[in-house]
């Protein structure tokens, strides 16, 4: 056995003296070169190993997973109404591709594909399936139900990759909020889903954000409201022969839009078609949101809350109203003929177009700017929806008097239903402003000039008080709901004419803007009819009173009972 | 020495090695594991989110209104719409000294003695009041084999339900006493609890025809349940059920035990078929022959109004005009 302790022990016995012992003493230095030598190489050995140790330690302690754990999840979290029903949710699903030097037989492959996909013809899938190139996608997303029939086929060409796929349960009903999905970047394992419009583009990020994917976003919206709504308006629509219809329903204290409502509306399961792109009557085009109008008459309640807000006049200011108000060669004046002297109440409840020009008159341009900007008149809502930023107000280039007189009862200006909606809701909330908002609960961080108040409480209350005329004994008496106090006003307005300019007399849009309940207002309604008739008359009629104000009484009629709201009395008087 | 320390040491070594080895050989599996199950969850987790997103679809408010459509015969669903608001005084109130539960142990308490021979049922616990509060069709059937179990004071109650016994009069109820001595003690007419259980609304539902079909003699037909409500104590409880009685209102509402006037009222309309005007004339002769509870004919034809039960409020009231059978037998 080796004596590995010799060595040593050499090295610490005593040396002898003399010159005998330098070769000892040069042997033993040998010796101990080589102890450190090898010490060393095994050192360096196991520093090494240790080495390697630590590194494995310190890494990631994750172990490298295949398959589609690998993968990059493209995580999209669900999107719920206010009460958790689902609006939109991830499935997965497949995409299909083709080597299209694998497939068999293109021609009956490409006639079966044809038949499976409904936006694929067989022709395009021969094009598809005989290019000369490696890879080839044919259709995504594919359904469960779409993935057999392929597979049926049985041409080991065709394959699948995996894929998440957006789907709206409730359909065309919430189209206009949800707006829809595109896919972005994509990999024949996955692919990006990136909002293309609505609710989906606005929070895109959110929605995508992987440490929030878990946790639903929660939109104010209330299906069964958005479905009433949408029912009321497609029925009335139809009856009144329109071309469109738009509804606005939100909640006075938080501006939560409980329904928002656009028709005619669209699959957002489905692909756009080519009816989808055209302008104007586009059925992706937001009515509600993105469509700017002059609403009319509505507007008056605003100049009436500016006046008695400013102190100029009280509700019961008699005002001359008799005769058209000239300025230059333009001229405001009545379309019915108006007792010489009104009350402001009066022209609010018979709809004077010149008692409210000089109402505005009254508030002075400068003022009634002020105020028209602080009910966000003149800037897009800020409303959580990607189209809602592109809808400023139509404003008159060069601000007149003349402008002033003719916003005063609606024209001149176009804006969006929802911006009417905000300002009444403002009115509603006692004059303090309100931004409708789509997000559950309010906003969270308030924006620029939310809950700022516009009009004092008492101007407030005393604007609603001739709201509440309006549909007692004014024009919007057709408005009136069995055991529902409602205010409100109409507004008719000549649609503009884009051939020959100016206004086309036959067409109008008719809008009908609701509070209620009147004692403890709480809901804002807003309905905008886009040429509607009412043929019910021995006459037909165009005017709001007549289309609009009905069609927001049956919409209350529905939508009242689903919030829980008791009628006051079963007897029918309002 | 030497050699011990070394082998020692080696035998360490190996020792360790092993347990080294044992314990990466465990890690790797625990990693397997939890990868599996890793892969588990995130399978079920698709599942759930397929199965969310299937339930939502089918809940689609299309598909829900086409549903509602097509079954429009047999469900009659519709909008919800302001006239379906009831209004709480519109739903008539039994009579208060029955409503007293102070009384009711009071009487039981009285009647000790008797229930103690006769071994009386307690009151069966209300069903709980749901959403849309419509009666079991099998209601009928329960009701006539718990009738024939426990005796004329088992109402209408949800298959399956236990029977609950009223502590105020625990001291009285019996369950496994004779019950046939109880019926005949309270009234002769034990035998049909059917009518009381289950009467037909006006208007033909499926628990009118299966109770008519099943018991022709003793299911009363839907025009003289209309009738019985030309009573002018009534009439209220007749408009009522006019205005709030509307396609969402449940068809049936659970019956209270009726007297036996009531049913001898029905009875004597029966073989006949007979108009309003003999329904009316035998209503009084029952009045004058049969010992009549303070309450029956009145809760009879009211509860067959729809109207009643539509509020979970509402259908409690109804219950509780139900009677502890001791107050029953109390106030005979």
């Amino acid at each position: 056995m080796t004596d590995f302790a010799a060595p040593i022990r050499r090295r610490l016995a005593p040396r002898p003296a003399g010159p005998a012992a330098a070769p000892d003493a040069a042997r033993a230095m040998r010796d101990d070169w080589r102890l450190i030598l090898v010490m060393l190489a095994f050192a360096l050995f196991y520093g090494v190993l240790a080495l390697n140790m630590a590194l494995m330690a310190l890494s990631d302690p994750e172990e490298p997973r295949l398959g589609r754990a690998g993968q990059i999840d493209p995580v999209r979290s669900d999107i719920v109404d206010r009460r958790g029903r689902l609006l939109a949710a991830n499935l997965p699903a497949w995409s299909l591709y083709a080597h299209p030097h694998d497939v068999l037989d293109p021609v009956r492959a490409a006639a079966k594909l044809g038949e499976i996909f409904p936006y694929l013809t067989a022709e395009e899938a021969l094009d598809i399936l005989t290019q000369d190139s490696r890879f080839v996608w044919v259709e995504r997303p594919v359904t469960p139900r779409q993935k057999q029939a392929v597979m049926d086929i049985g041409d080991p060409g065709l394959l699948f990759g995996s894929r998440e796929m957006r789907l709206y349960p409730a359909g065309r009903t919430v189209a206009h909020v949800i707006g829809g999905v595109t896919a972005g970047e994509e990999d024949v394992r996955w692919a990006e889903i990136e909002g293309a419009g609505g609710v989906e583009r606005y929070f895109d990020e959110r929605l995508r954000d992987p440490a929030r994917a878990g946790a639903p976003l929660s939109l104010s919206i209330d299906l069964a409201l958005q479905t009433a709504l949408s029912d009321v308006l497609q029925a009335e629509m139809t009856r009144l022969g329109a071309q469109g219809a738009a509804g606005v329903f939100m909640a006075v204290e938080t501006g939560e839009i409980l329904a928002l409502v656009s028709l005619p509306d669209y699959d957002p399961n489905k692909r756009k078609t080519k009816r989808d792109e055209a302008a104007g009557a586009s059925p992706r085009f937001n009515r509600a949101v993105q469509g700017r109008y002059e609403l009319g008459s509505v507007f008056k309640p605003l100049t009436a809350a500016m006046a008695l807000d400013r102190g100029v006049v009280g509700p019961e200011t008699m005002i001359e109203t008799g005769k058209p108000i000239f300025y230059g060669r333009q001229r405001v004046r009545d379309y019915h003929r108006m007792p010489e002297e009104m009350s402001v109440t009066d022209i609010i409840r018979r709809s004077s177009n010149v008692g409210s020009a000089k109402l505005a008159l009254a508030v002075t341009t400068p003022h009634f700017r002020g105020y028209l900007d602080r009910l966000g008149m003149f800037a897009p809502v800020p409303v959580e929806l990607s189209e809602a930023a592109g809808a400023s107000p139509l404003l008159p280039p060069k601000w007149t008097e003349l402008s002033t007189m003719n916003i005063s009862f609606g024209h001149g200006i176009a804006v969006s239903p929802l911006h009417l909606a905000g300002a009444y809701a403002t009115i509603a909330n006692g004059g303090r402003r309100v931004i409708p908002t789509l997000q559950r609960g309010g906003r969270a961080t308030p924006v620029a000039g939310e809950g700022e108040r516009v009009f004092s409480a008492a101007a407030a209350a005393e604007t609603l008080r001739m709201m509440r005329r309006v549909v007692t004994d004014g024009s919007g008496r057709r408005a009136r709901v069995p055991g529902y106090r409602l205010a409100g006003k109409t507004g008719t307005a000549d649609k503009p004419d884009p051939v020959r300019g100016g206004y086309d007399r036959t067409k109008v849009m008719a809008t009908f803007g609701a509070i209620f309940p009147v004692d403890d207002p709480q809901y804002v309604l807003v309905v905008t009819m886009d040429e509607p008739t009412d043929r019910s008359g021995q006459t037909p009629s165009r005017q709001a009173s007549r289309t609009a104000a009905p069609v927001a009484a049956e919409a209350v009629r529905r939508l009242a009972p689903i919030l829980g709201l008791r009628p006051a009395s079963l007897e029918g008087r309002p | 020495m030497n050699r011990l320390t070394f082998s020692a040491a080696v035998l360490g070594i190996v020792a360790i090695a092993a347990w080294a080895y044992s314990v990466n050989y465990k890690t790797a599996h625990a990693l397997r594991t939890v990868e599996r199950l890793r892969g588990q969850i995130a399978e079920t987790r698709e599942d759930v989110t397929v199965m969310e997103v299937e339930w939502a679809y089918l809940n689609r408010p299309e598909r829900l209104r086409d549903l509602v459509e097509t079954h429009h015969e047999d469900l009659a669903l519709g909008d919800l719409a302001p006239e379906h608001f009831g209004d709480l005084p519109a739903v008539p109130f039994p009579p208060r000294e029955e409503q007293d539960p102070l009384a009711a142990a009071l009487a039981a308490a009285a009647s000790s003695i008797l229930a103690q021979h006769a071994g009386i049922e307690a009151p069966v616990e209300a069903p709980a009041p749901g959403l849309l509060p419509i009666v079991h069709p099998d209601a009928a059937t329960v009701g006539r084999e718990s009738q024939t179990a426990v005796g004329p004071g088992a109402a209408v109650r949800p298959q399956g339900q236990p029977v609950a016994a009223d502590p105020a009069l625990t001291v009285a109820a019996d369950p496994t006493a004779a019950p046939q001595e109880a019926a005949s003690a309270l009234s002769d007419d034990a035998r049909s609890p059917i009518e009381r259980m289950a009467v037909p609304l006006p208007r033909p539902t499926d628990l009118g025809r299966t109770s008519a079909a099943e018991t022709p003699e003793e299911g009363v037909s839907a025009p003289e349940a209309a009738e019985a409500q030309s009573d002018p104590q009534t009439a209220q409880t007749a408009e009522t059920a006019e205005i709030a009685g509307t396609r969402l209102a449940p068809r049936a509402a659970p019956l209270p035990p009726a007297g036996p006037a009531a049913r001898r009222a029905r009875a004597a309309a029966q073989p006949t078929s007979t108009g309003p005007a003999q329904v009316a004339a035998a209503a009084p002769a029952a009045e004058t022959t049969a010992p009549r509870p303070l309450y029956a004919p009145e809760a009879a034809v009211t509860t067959a109004a729809p109207a009643p039960a539509a509020t979970p409020a509402i259908a409690a009231l109804a219950d509780g005009q139900r009677l502890p059978p001791a107050v029953i037998a109390a106030s005979q």
